[in-house]
């Protein structure tokens, strides 16, 4: 594939990725692929079959202030793609400038599409905008999640300076099915406020649509129950909503795909298939 | 519709006797006490603070001035839009029902009011934000007063929830008035300014708490 800036790419991204998915013999294939700048994917997998597992991987390991990246996938024709980054994802420290990335995935009908980025960690003094906008066809499904992580307190630093918006923002046939923005200013109140972050510097959010009352309650169950509160379980309409709030995005990850195990069984009778890159 | 007027109507719309059912929720401040994360005064007023300058005036203030604006010029499709926005940020099924039982309950007693615009809305999933706007329209209330009459109910009922839950006094509720009633200029001068692209004001502590107290096994409040 040709490096070939696209006309309609602004002269200020960095880097843009599009892909384009769909079923052939039963299958999912990446169907059709455009890049431009520092963003690949590699080679899809298919440790479970039909299901297409792809690496998004961006060579730099992180963005400045300035860089602007644009991740697109559409997923066509009843394909099922379960999407990953074998990296955590990187806010630098920036100047004046803010950083941007955004990520805009299409689900047709019959079509679902499972995204589990590794975190996303924001260094001291960074300004960055994180935007995933999933727009979904009324028999579209989807799983997904978003761990984020303030500062680097393992090397001693902590957030207290910079700005932060992140955003997940789902459509089901273009009206608003789920919006959710975190807004974070380095010295706010509200990274210690306890209906806020209450010192916390990891949180994240798994999003599942197609979800019954029932595994709700099984969620609950197991989550609501336990004497440490990290992750908590609603059900808005079909759409499940569990939150972590901690210090570890291991642990983050850990529950999240403890969880999906259960949403994945209900979505599509599946057991889980672990990324192998998780585990290296 | 004279000025005097119009306020009173706003004095009537914000009262704690409007029967909405707003007085039944607690937005999670019953998990946060029972749960034992709020134990003083001093909690529960830094808790409502936070509340209202990260939660309410980046959202549910920044919309409603949207909103009077979409009603003002009768732009049905804005107002279908911000509502619709609306109801997609709540962030529990707990805080999303209280919105649509208490937009639900507006909307009926409007339409009893006879207010022009309310009734076609008893058919849909409509948010208490949308329909206040509506009505502040309707009374010529100015966009400004309708914010601070909006955040000025929502710190009484929570102040009286609060009352309740701790067993505080009448006088420790009043002097939390105060304070709270002290934070509402500056917050909606800022909800006034908001970008669209900033529009949330995610809280998870207290969406997680909200989350938690649908399954708090006795409940005062509703969920």
């Amino acid at each position: 594939m040709l490096a070939v800036k696209p006309e309609n790419c602004e002269p200020e991204w960095k880097a843009k990725l599009s892909l384009w998915f769909k079923n052939k013999n039963e299958k999912t294939v990446l169907a059709q692929r455009e890049h431009y700048g520092p963003l690949r994917v590699q080679r899809p997998f298919y440790p479970e079959g039909s299901v297409c597992h792809v690496y998004l991987i961006h060579p730099p390991g992180g963005l400045v202030g300035g860089d602007k990246l644009e991740i697109n996938m559409t997923l066509d024709e009843g394909s099922h793609v379960l999407a990953t980054t074998p990296s955590a994802g990187k806010f630098y420290r920036s100047g004046l400038l803010k950083a941007v990335q955004k990520q805009r995935f299409k689900v047709a009908d019959n079509c679902f599409l499972e995204w589990f980025p590794q975190e996303t960690i924001f260094f001291n003094a960074c300004r960055s905008e994180l935007v995933t906008e999933i727009e979904l066809s009324e028999r579209a499904m989807f799983c997904g999640w978003e761990i984020n992580c303030l500062g680097r307190p393992a090397a001693g630093e902590k957030y207290t300076e910079g700005k932060i918006i992140q955003q997940m923002r789902v459509y089901r046939e273009g009206s608003p099915l789920y919006l959710e923005t975190n807004s974070l200013e380095g010295n706010s109140d509200l990274l210690r406020a306890r209906c806020g972050l209450n010192n916390n510097t990891v949180f994240g959010t798994l999003l599942a649509t197609q979800i019954d009352k029932e595994a709700r309650d099984v969620l609950q169950d197991v989550w609501h129950n336990k004497t440490e509160k990290s992750i908590s379980v609603t059900l808005i309409n079909d759409l499940l909503v569990c939150r972590y709030l901690g210090n570890s995005a291991e642990q983050a990850k850990e529950y999240f795909t403890q969880i999906w195990s259960v949403v994945r069984d209900k979505q599509k009778k599946l057991k889980t298939c672990v990324p192998r890159i998780w585990s290296t | 519709m004279s000025k005097q007027l119009s306020m009173i109507r706003l004095w009537q719309l914000i009262s704690p006797a409007l029967p909405i059912g707003s007085f039944s929720y607690s937005q999670s401040l019953e998990y946060a006490i029972d749960s034992g994360q709020l134990k003083t005064e001093s909690d529960i007023e830094e808790w409502l603070t936070a509340q209202m300058n990260f939660g309410l005036a980046n959202l549910d203030l920044a919309v409603l001035y949207r909103l009077m604006q979409a009603w003002q010029s009768e732009n049905i499709q804005s107002v279908r839009k911000w509502n619709s926005t609306l109801l997609a940020f709540r962030e529990s099924a707990e805080l999303h029902d209280e919105d649509c039982q208490v937009g639900y309950a507006l909307t009926r007693l409007l339409t009893d009011l006879e207010v022009e615009g309310a009734a076609q809305w008893q058919r849909q999933k409509v948010s208490y934000v949308t329909l206040y706007a509506l009505v502040c329209q309707r009374w010529r209330i100015s966009s400004d007063d309708a914010v601070a009459g909006f955040i000025w109910a929502w710190c009484e009922n929570m102040v009286a929830a609060a009352v309740k839950l701790l067993s505080m006094g009448q006088t420790a509720g009043q002097k939390m008035l105060l304070h709270l009633g002290d934070c509402i200029e500056p917050l909606c001068r800022r909800a006034k300014m908001l970008p669209d692209n900033e529009l949330g004001g995610a809280l998870p502590g207290l969406a997680m708490a909200s989350a938690f107290h649908e399954t708090q096994y006795s409940r005062l409040f509703r969920s």
